[in-house]
């Protein structure tokens, strides 16, 4: 079970969002190329940081508590994932704040300004 | 260059990323700030599980010293250039028309029944009819 710990946390957040995604129709699964171009674009970079920080011995992980697949850049699979899987829970949280609040998130086609909302 | 610094450093990236070059000025917006309180909550608890169980151990010379629980506080950061960046570049993306409004999507028949489960929970369609 040990070697769970951090795989199980991963999995508690998809869980947790995937509501979003079926209840609120929110469609970020759905919108799979703009998604992967956010991984892309931002967890990219934020996942070479985490290469170069290891390297540098600014944090080490625990392989007895990782399932033990060790990926280009001597990172635990895991931690490659994370940088999938927190992304996709920013991105949903956005999505579901919008699709409850209404509040503008920056993408929205040009129209006239609702009543509520501030400008851009 | 030790973990505080190049923490400070995502933050001042993630910033000039949001207001300047990609101008999605998400950090100007309702919607973000509501978005991030819920996601740092969660943070929080995840990176707690993470670090009080020593999943990831950090070096006491490359951190400040300050923690959040378990977590040191550059974590905190880290967090938050990643989350606004994944935000500001979906909605740069957005903006240039990949995949910008939800369309006819692969999966009509969960959200028919989701749209059944949940009534009028379930948002109505953007699409307007031409």
């Amino acid at each position: 079970m040990r070697e769970l710990t951090y795989v199980a946390m991963l999995v508690f957040v998809l869980v947790a969002t995937l509501p979003l995604e079926v209840l609120l129709g929110i469609r970020v699964y759905a919108r799979a190329r703009r998604f992967a171009l956010v991984v892309l674009c931002a967890g990219l970079p934020f996942a070479l940081w985490d290469v170069a920080a290891t390297h540098a011995g600014h944090w080490r992980f625990d392989s007895t508590q990782t399932l033990g697949v060790v990926l280009p850049g001597g990172l635990p699979l895991e931690e490659w994932m994370f940088f999938v899987v927190v992304p996709l829970a920013s991105v949903m949280t956005l999505e579901a704040v919008r699709a409850v609040s209404g509040w503008t998130v920056g993408d929205e086609p040009d129209r006239p300004a609702a009543a509520g909302e501030e400008g851009r | 260059m030790r973990y505080t610094t190049a923490a400070l450093l995502g933050v001042a990236v993630t910033v000039v990323l949001d207001l300047v070059v990609l101008r999605t000025r998400l950090l100007t917006r309702k919607a973000f700030w509501a978005s991030y309180a819920i996601v740092v909550f969660f943070q929080l608890l995840t990176n707690e599980w993470l670090t009080s169980r020593g999943v990831v151990l950090y070096d006491e010379a490359a951190i400040w010293g300050p923690r959040i629980g378990h977590a040191p506080v550059e974590d905190l950061l880290f967090g938050f250039g990643l989350v606004v960046q994944s935000m500001a570049w979906w909605v740069w993306w957005g903006r240039r028309g990949v995949q910008p409004t939800p369309g006819p999507g692969p999966s009509p028949a969960l959200r028919r029944l989701a749209g059944r489960a949940s009534g009028r929970l379930t948002r109505p369609a953007r699409r307007t009819p031409s």
